[in-house]
């Protein structure tokens, strides 16, 4: 009986089926035209290779989807390592030790040095705005793949908090851990980027 | 009293964790107190939640206007794509 459930796979038509979805999958995670479509012409490969592997338990869309979004954590790991940012680990307890002391009489307060600025106010500055947004967008790049995924899905797809769990497999407070250093992280990258 | 004070008032750690998450989170009505409170004392966590706003909305515009519903694949990239799925898949 079991046989009946099985999926069947038809790689003859997955082109007309499902690479527009894909593409914009891809799209959203990536936002770059160009990286997308190799993306997804990535992941046709590596799902024509592994054709023999398809037991049919889940769909071929979903099963084409994990491939895809595979390759697009693997492209983020590879920028991570190239560029070997100073993120910090979300299971590093002490990561927010760069921005607030952790003991003694100033501890929770922001570390000499860092205090914030009024520098975002140049966003309001018409002639400024269009540089900010550069600037915005290459450190929302910088971010790791698991941080910025949490915004693309809040801001463009208007994911619930526990949608957002869910697909990238975490708890709510790890969430709001993201989310909290992911903002630490960005005002201190724009601001570097902005000032020098 | 200082004791009360200290546990009314938030350190600058919580207080950004709180103007980080709001807009993702419905703040208790002890969580926006105490965070009103703190913002009005603090400068940087004022100037913090100034920045978040304003990132927040940014951010916003950024993403809708990456991708929408009619985004598609390039018709040179699909024909691409059927030509190496017949190769491999003969």
């Amino acid at each position: 009986m079991s046989q009946i459930q099985k999926h069947s796979c038809e790689p003859n038509n997955w082109v007309k089926l499902y690479s527009d979805q894909l593409y914009r999958f891809a799209l959203i995670r990536v936002n770059n035209n160009q990286l997308a479509e190799d993306l997804v012409q990535e992941a046709f490969i590596s799902a024509l290779k592994s054709l023999p592997k398809f037991k049919g338990d889940s769909s071929e869309k979903t099963w084409l989807y994990t491939i895809l979004r595979n390759k697009i954590i693997d492209y983020y790991r590879s920028q991570e390592k190239k560029m070997a940012s100073k993120f910090y680990d979300i299971n590093n307890e002490e990561g927010n030790d760069h921005f607030f002391y952790n003991e003694g009489k100033s501890s929770g307060e922001w570390v000499k040095g860092h205090e914030p600025t009024n520098f975002h106010e140049a966003a309001d500055q018409p002639l400024e705005r269009e540089e900010f947004m550069r600037i915005l967008k290459v450190c929302m790049d910088l971010l790791p793949f698991k941080w910025s995924e949490v915004f693309r899905m809040k801001n463009l797809e208007d994911f619930s908090s526990k949608e957002i769990c869910k697909e990238l497999d975490i708890t709510s407070s790890n969430l709001w851990v993201i989310i909290h250093r992911a903002k630490l992280q960005m005002r201190e990258c724009i601001k570097n980027k902005w000032e020098n | 009293m200082k004791k009360l004070m200290h546990m009314i008032m938030l350190d600058c750690n919580e207080a950004t964790r709180l103007t980080s998450i709001k807009k993702y989170k419905k703040l208790s009505l002890m969580q926006r107190t105490q965070l009103s409170m703190h913002l009005m004392a603090c400068k940087f966590c004022n100037q913090f939640a100034k920045f978040n706003d304003v990132v927040d909305d940014l951010m916003e515009q950024i993403c809708s206007n990456s991708v929408n519903e009619d985004s598609k694949l390039s018709e040179k990239k699909k024909e691409e794509l059927e030509t190496i799925i017949e190769e491999v898949n003969k």
